[in-house]
């Protein structure tokens, strides 16, 4: 079993003890695809920032503060294990041991692949109990659904009020 | 050694009932609702070839360069903004007869895909696969 393992233990103590800025500094150590370690350290996890955009983030085609988040979100799903462990977390939450299980890969490379999920706001612990269950956050992905289509929304509003301008207009013109 | 920038384009297509002339002629009059310039705080406009635009929207500056104006078929001008990370990013406008109306196509290219750099590329194959959709179903019934 895996709970017997003292190396899975100290792994599992580790992800759960250590807090939300000292994972995000420990991603930098670990020199992560994509992951400066000014990044690391200067920015709250994705999912405690707001995601209320203003006006000016919406018509300003911005790459603004969202895009740091949506880096993590984009830097989280570009991995197939992260991929499958989100796939694993979507089926409902888990303990560390559940998830660490049906991978070949190193214990402490699934540590790392969780912290990178945690850091982009995909996935949250909850302790129950003595024990931490992980489960799995959709929202980041829904903000970066939106942001693809960022660029988009704003030529198309405008097309839109531009063809409605002229469907009045023919409108009137055959009153 | 430079390697080449990653950039995204985005293309909109709509059928304006008017003629390309008119709907051109609407595309850059600041009075028309729609085209950008119709909205924001302040607007310098120069519509002709190596002519300039500033425009102000909520406290971010835009600037281009009209490359070409060809009346009534096709404006073409670039666009820079804090959103390009200081590259010129191209905004593309066509307008073809469609029956009595006009198919207008605006393709803005050479936006930068700069942020996040590997991690976007892998990120937009990933959402490509219609991935990202799946999950977001997923927490939306669980919500």
């Amino acid at each position: 079993m895996h709970q017997a393992n003292p190396v899975l233990a100290k792994l599992q103590l580790e992800w759960s003890n250590s807090d939300a800025a000292s994972r995000r500094r420990a991603g930098s150590r670990f020199g992560v695809e994509g992951m400066s370690p000014s990044n690391a350290q200067t920015k709250e996890p994705a999912y405690e920032r707001t995601s209320q955009k203003t006006f000016a983030d919406r018509y300003t085609l911005g790459y603004n503060d969202s895009m740091d988040r949506l880096t993590d979100v984009f830097i989280a799903v570009s991995h197939p294990t992260r991929r499958a462990i989100i796939g694993r977390l979507a089926a409902g939450p888990a303990r560390f041991t559940d998830i660490a299980e049906p991978f070949d890969t190193a214990l402490n490379s699934v540590t790392k692949h969780l912290k990178l999920l945690e850091r982009a706001g995909l996935i949250e612990r909850k302790k129950l109990g003595r024990e931490v269950f992980i489960s799995f956050r959709g929202e980041p992905l829904r903000e970066v659904a939106e942001w693809v289509h960022e660029y988009e929304q704003f030529w198309k509003e405008r097309l839109d009020q531009f063809e409605q301008h002229f469907k009045d207009k023919r409108k009137k013109e055959k009153k | 050694m430079t390697q080449p920038k990653k950039t995204i384009e985005v293309k909109v297509e709509r059928t304006i009932p008017a003629t390309p002339g008119e709907a051109f002629d609407a595309w850059l009059d600041p009075k028309v609702p729609g085209n950008p310039w119709s909205m924001g705080d302040k607007l310098l406009l120069n519509p002709h070839v190596d002519g300039f635009f500033y425009w102000l929207i909520n406290g971010t500056s835009h600037y281009g360069r009209f490359t070409e104006v060809e009346r009534p078929a096709r404006i073409q001008h670039t666009w820079m903004s804090r959103s390009t990370s200081g590259e010129e990013s191209t905004v593309a406008v066509t307008f073809q007869p469609k029956g009595e109306d006009t198919l207008m196509t605006l393709v803005h290219s050479g936006l930068p895909d700069t942020d996040g750099g590997r991690g976007h590329e892998k990120g937009w194959n990933f959402f490509l696969d219609g991935f990202a959709q799946q999950f977001t179903d997923a927490s939306q019934k669980k919500e």
